[in-house]
């Protein structure tokens, strides 16, 4: 099934690493790239996408910002969030803001594939995922030798 | 009268050091240059009527400058005794002059003029003198403009215009009599000028409390009794220069610790001002920092997951060992991303610059519940929208604090967050049903920021941004800030 592919990241690492994890669908089109949540409404609204890979946290809206205007241009793009960010409570936000699908930075290679799938398919994509690993409570417990606890105690303090 | 009646005269300290005079005050006072003292009007008015009287009974010329009440007071007294003064005046005998009146004349920048004086009042006596009848003509003269001079607060010209007098005598014969209200001497930097006055004038007369005594006996008894006055006065003295010494010392404490109290008014001031700047450096090196993370090392590693993860699945890498080597690079890669995450949320909330409090507050509590084993309840109003950063931020970092005093100290195994927006402020509650923050850790966190650096930091953050902070001990803790946030920012 090809497709047009719009890929927004601030980070332009990110953006090959996303353009090389998609090279698998060679009938997948890069339409274009942008590095901010306005030059990607621009994008979504010449370019007319059929999927926009869209980041959060760059300079300017956000990407969630972004994701709202793009649902608000009409042109039936499908919008999968790639965030480094992590929470239970983000596919409830994603969700809200009218994008369909969410995936995490550090899973591209597991889910990108499957999630811009499910969205051509008309579909969403939101992968359970545990977010808060129990080093994470040691951490904050400030175990002595952790690694985080001066971090932790910093920000306690 | 010759001219050297007076001009033998005695200096004041020989007068003292004389006997009291057995005489009656008022005989020997014809002669010379006598200075009269009084408290009553009516003493010195009888002492004049005696000495100008007496005069022109005799034929003698009588010169009065005086102030006009004891003027017209003597000339009643005159007429009474007899005298016919209308006439002696015709006659240049009785000459009236108004003290006020001639002192004006030869007076010169506040100091008598000795050539004007002599020309006016040597004129004056040399007139009088020649008007006088009987084979030893003689004048009597009675002046109060030194004394005028001495209540005007000039002393030196008191005494100058006295001097002055001493050396009109030198030329033109004349008896004079000084006299000066003995309440004007009332202050002790009198004395001085007092024994000057004295010194210039033949004759000390004391006031009526002195002169009117008949019997020796009587002014030796009068002189105890002022000895024991004076004494007492010296002692009063005394006491009243150590009062004012211990008032002196006592003022200029006073205004040290005043100058004090100023000082670290002003030092606290620029301490709170360099607290205020050093949390807010803080912030924004936390918040460079976290985003840093976040946003720059962050993606990296997101990326070299996604290589490794590609060339994982590439098939590319052949071998056990290489495949395990390869496996133990995904395996740091996660886990270096996920402590970075943790590292950069603790730095700075996670989405608080893009989704403001109304998501922020809830992705941490996910995470805090989970690392606390703490069942929070949030209770953020609808309403809520985006504010000011600085009031986001700070009502974030309260948020952030009190939680970790609710997991550290509290005890309590919940904490009620409430957040809601009234009339143009945030108002942010932070309950816990823990036991509380004992009192003496309260006072001395008030007082010492022992283990208040957290409480205080709370605390001036908020007062920085010109809200409230309340801390609240009762049946658990409730942290409770109140921030204005009228100038919202563009952000919605």
């Amino acid at each position: 099934m090809s497709a047009k592919i719009l890929i927004v990241d601030d980070h332009y690492v990110v953006r090959q690493g996303v353009r090389s994890i998609l090279a698998e669908r060679p009938e997948w089109e890069i339409c274009g790239e942008a590095g901010t949540g306005e030059e990607a409404v621009d994008a979504a609204a010449t370019l007319r996408p059929d999927v926009v890979i869209l980041d959060i946290t760059m300079p300017g809206i956000s990407g969630l910002d972004a994701a709202s205007r793009i649902v608000a241009l009409g042109t039936g793009t499908r919008i999968l969030i790639f965030t480094m960010h992590e929470s239970q409570r983000m596919a409830a936000d994603v969700r809200e803001a009218g994008a369909h699908g969410l995936v995490q930075k550090s899973q591209a290679a597991r889910d990108l594939i499957v999630a811009v799938e499910r969205l051509l398919a008309g579909d969403t994509f939101f992968a359970v995922e545990p977010d808060v690993q129990p080093d994470n409570k040691k951490a904050v417990t400030a175990a002595p030798n952790s690694s985080l606890s001066s971090y932790a105690s910093l920000c306690f303090a | 009268m010759s001219t050297s009646d007076i001009s033998n005269l005695t200096r004041l300290p020989a007068a003292i050091a004389q006997p009291a005079p057995v005489a009656h005050w008022h005989d020997d006072e014809s002669n010379g240059h006598v200075v009269q003292f009084y408290s009553d009007d009516s003493f010195l008015l009888d002492a004049l009527t005696k000495f100008v009287g007496t005069a022109l009974g005799a034929g003698d010329s009588a010169i009065v400058i005086a102030t006009p009440g004891h003027v017209k007071g003597l000339a009643q007294r005159l007429r009474a005794r007899g005298l016919d003064i209308a006439k002696s005046a015709r006659c240049g005998r009785y000459v009236v002059l108004d003290a006020a009146d001639t002192l004006s004349k030869f007076m010169r920048n506040g100091q008598p003029d000795p050539e004007l004086f002599l020309n006016i009042v040597g004129h004056v006596v040399a007139r009088a003198s020649a008007a006088a009848e009987g084979k030893n003509p003689r004048v009597a003269a009675f002046g109060e403009m030194v004394a005028l001079l001495w209540a005007e607060g000039n002393p030196d010209a008191a005494v100058k215009l006295e001097q002055l007098w001493n050396d009109l005598a030198r030329t033109h014969s004349f008896s004079l009599r000084c006299a000066y209200p003995i309440t004007g001497f009332c202050d002790e930097t009198h004395a001085e000028p007092f024994l000057k006055i004295c010194s210039e004038h033949s004759t000390v007369i004391p006031g009526e409390n002195y002169t009117t005594l008949r019997t020796e006996q009587d002014r030796l008894r009068n002189i105890a009794q002022l000895q024991q006055k004076a004494e007492a006065l010296e002692t009063e003295k005394a006491l009243r220069q150590a009062l004012r010494q211990t008032k002196e010392e006592l003022e200029k404490e006073v205004a040290e610790r005043r100058e004090a109290q100023r000082r670290l008014c002003d030092s606290e001031l620029s301490l709170r001002k360099l607290s205020g700047h050093l949390l807010r450096t803080q912030d924004e090196e936390r918040r460079r920092l976290g985003r840093e993370l976040h946003d720059s090392l962050g993606q990296y590693l997101a990326v070299l997951k996604m290589g490794l993860d590609a060339l994982n699945s590439s098939g590319a890498v052949q071998g056990d060992a290489a495949s395990k080597r390869l496996a133990d690079c995904l395996h740091l890669a996660e886990q270096s991303i996920k402590e970075l995450r943790t590292m950069s949320y603790l730095l700075y909330p996670p989405m608080l610059e893009e989704m403001g409090l109304k998501t922020a507050i809830p992705w941490y509590i996910d995470g805090f519940s989970k690392r606390s084993g703490i069942d929070v309840q949030v209770d953020i109003s609808p309403a809520l929208r985006r504010l000011p950063r600085d009031v986001e931020l700070v009502a974030f970092r309260v948020l952030q604090e009190s939680l970790t005093n609710v997991h550290r100290h509290s005890g309590s195994p919940t904490a009620h967050i409430s957040v809601c927006l009234e009339r143009g402020s945030l108002l942010l509650e932070i309950k816990d049903s823990g036991k509380g923050i004992p009192p003496n850790i309260l006072e001395a966190s008030r007082e010492l920021g022992t283990m208040g650096v957290g409480l205080r930091g709370m605390s001036e953050r908020v007062r920085q941004l010109g809200g409230t902070f309340t801390l609240l001990c009762e049946s658990g803790t409730t942290v409770s800030a109140s921030l204005p946030c009228e100038f919202e920012s563009s952000c919605s």
